[in-house]
């Protein structure tokens, strides 16, 4: 089995070593490397790495802003990787969250991996909750739903809340997310995209729409059972018969 | 008992005590010269004096608080106190005229009036140094009272100075950043043995300095520019094409006096917010020019700029608690949006050549 890695480090020196010690283990694959927490987020969506290295300390958007982004949910296995966070190391040791201090041990590194690498095999709810537990110690809320997208375009990312979005379309292998007169393209399937989402704030009503379910004006029947969804920006979404239970659901 | 109440109990208790002892030594007096009194009597003269005394202490006392005897306006304070002390003499001996005939005093005239003259006559010069002893010790209390404040604020400044120091250490060279050189030595020696060995070189100078500077000591601008070029240098190391700097210093004021390391957080936090811009790369700008005979000295980086300047101030109070140790309100110090969308930190001293440079 390989394990497919993302690095995340804002220090590009530090990067290649991360990468020095991995090309020693036949296993690792190392799929990207970002410098920062914002294509680190973009990076997690649309390569959908195994594990993740990610640097707790960045300008910007850290570690943990990377993980609030992404969601719990939808976060692969992470190793924790930093110089000095006192706290955060306080609350990894209690919840058995993995970790490596810069600069790094070789052993303490290889422990890591041995780790990481049993957790893949054993995947499961656990880890996810520990990180969340640790996250919840640190006074940081733990998220299991994305609370924004990262939008790759040329040269740069662009983050977008959540809860701004009105509704997304499919696209062939992208999803359209619609805020308002705006269009982000995002390289990710409708299915994995939903799993990511809060269902209380979003829900699928077609193979090709999800809506905020907050922007829903009005639903109209049809007699074939499918409907149309109206939203408060005026737009109208169609939407399948076989999703009906799901919007009953969460409109009443 | 509250501390009013415990004063008026000590003025009454001194006041019993004096009246106590001169009863004793007029009882003692008369008996030696042959006109024994009882000593009772004796007693209740001295006391009604003593506590009519008693009643007009807290007047002495207000009139101190008014008037203390202290440079610059002794002189004023001297004649109040004349005044004041001759009219509560006379208040004195006019209240005891009253009391005389009841407690048996042996200076009673047929009437009030007779009493109070002959009283004065006899007893005001006496009565006068009376006031000037209570102001006295007021005015003794006073200056203890004063001296205790003073020792008080010294202590208090001293733990200041003392915390002071400790978070301009820490302030200095954050673990964060030592470790995450020692981390770019430990990569940097298995690609390039001589690019590791500057870095080492470097980051020793960084920390001997930063051991050896306490909070209020102050070095050559000089050396200050020496220290921000190789924590920069080390940066730039880390973080490559992501980083740039460029540091202007008028030649004339390398000699210039600075608090040592107080430019290192302000780079530190532009080193931060330069490099958390997505698009373009870090550049940071140190600048040091005279402005008359003041020294400014400036950090501008071209981060986000957005609600920094009031949120990077909570971060930099200990910045601005040494400069308000050394330079009390002879200093400024403000950050504020620079032009192209960053932050720019300006700091204005006095400006002073080191001694013997």
């Amino acid at each position: 089995m390989t394990i497919r890695t993302l690095l995340v480090d804002d220090e590009t020196v530090a990067l290649r070593g991360l990468h020095q010690r991995l090309l020693r283990e036949t296993d690792i694959t190392i799929v990207g490397q970002c410098e920062d927490g914002a294509s680190a987020i973009a990076a997690i969506n649309e390569l959908q790495p195994d594990l993740v290295f990610l640097d707790i300390q960045m300008p910007g958007l850290g570690g943990f802003d990377v993980i609030a982004a992404v969601g719990l949910e939808q976060m692969p296995p992470v190793i924790f990787v930093t110089a000095f966070d006192q706290f955060a190391l306080r609350a990894f040791d209690v919840h058995a969250i993995d970790y490596v201090l810069k600069p790094i041990d070789g052993a303490r590194f290889q422990q890591a991996l041995s780790w990481a690498r049993q957790t893949l095999q054993q995947p499961g709810e656990r880890l996810k909750e520990r990180i969340a537990a640790a996250l919840d110690d640190l006074g940081l809320a733990p998220r299991r739903w994305a609370r924004r997208l990262a939008i790759k375009s040329v040269g740069r990312v662009v983050l977008i809340e959540v809860r701004d979005i009105d509704r997304i379309e499919a696209a062939g292998n992208y999803a359209e997310i619609c805020i308002g007169a705006k269009r982000h393209l995002l390289r990710e399937t409708l299915a994995s995209l939903e799993g990511r989402l809060d269902p209380a704030g979003f829900a699928r009503i077609s193979r090709a729409a999800i809506v905020n379910i907050e922007r829903v004006r009005e639903l109209q029947t049809m007699f074939s059972g499918d409907f149309v969804v109206l939203l408060k920006d005026g737009s109208q979404v169609a939407g399948s018969r076989r999703y009906r239970e799901t919007l009953d659901r969460l409109l009443n | 008992m509250t501390a009013s109440k415990r004063r008026i109990a000590m003025v009454f208790g001194a006041w019993t005590l004096v009246g106590g002892l001169l009863a004793t030594q007029a009882w003692v007096s008369y008996a030696m010269r042959g006109e024994p009194i009882a000593w009772g009597r004796a007693l209740a003269i001295w006391l009604a004096w003593a506590w009519l005394w008693a009643l007009l202490t807290p007047v002495a006392l207000q009139l101190v608080e008014r008037y203390p005897l202290e440079r610059p306006r002794l002189a004023r304070a001297a004649i109040a106190h004349l005044l004041a002390g001759a009219a509560l003499a006379t208040l004195d001996i006019a209240l005891f005229a009253v009391l005389a005939p009841r407690v048996g005093s042996l200076n009673v005239g047929p009437d009030w009036w007779a009493t109070f003259s002959r009283l004065l006559g006899t007893t005001f010069l006496l009565n006068l140094p009376v006031y000037g002893l209570v102001v006295g010790v007021a005015q003794a209390l006073r200056l203890v009272r004063a001296a205790r404040e003073r020792e008080r604020r010294a202590l208090q400044l001293e733990a200041q100075l003392a915390e002071a120091r400790l978070l301009a250490l820490r302030a200095q060279l954050q673990p964060h950043f030592l470790f995450n050189a020692l981390n770019t030595v430990q990569v940097l020696m298995r690609e390039d043995v001589d690019v590791a060995d500057r870095i080492l070189v470097l980051l020793s100078q960084l920390l001997r300095r930063a051991l050896e500077s306490c909070a209020t000591q102050e070095l050559e601008l000089r050396e200050e520019i020496d220290f921000l070029e190789a924590y920069l240098a080390i940066e730039k190391t880390r973080f490559d094409s992501r980083l740039s700097y460029r540091i202007a210093v008028d030649p004339q004021l390398q000699g210039a006096r600075v608090p040592s390391l107080i430019l290192q957080p302000l780079v530190e936090n532009a080193v931060r917010h330069g490099l958390a811009g997505q698009t373009s790369p870090g550049r940071i700008d140190i600048a040091a020019k005279r402005i008359g005979d003041m020294l400014e000295l400036t950090v501008q980086d071209n981060g986000p700029g957005m609600d920094r300047a009031a949120h990077e101030g909570i971060g930099l109070s200990n910045t601005r608690a040494r400069l308000r140790l050394l330079y009390g309100s002879q200093h400024s110090f403000e950050l504020r949006a620079a032009g192209e969308g960053g932050l720019l930190a300006a700091l204005v001293i006095p400006l002073r050549a080191m001694e013997g440079a």
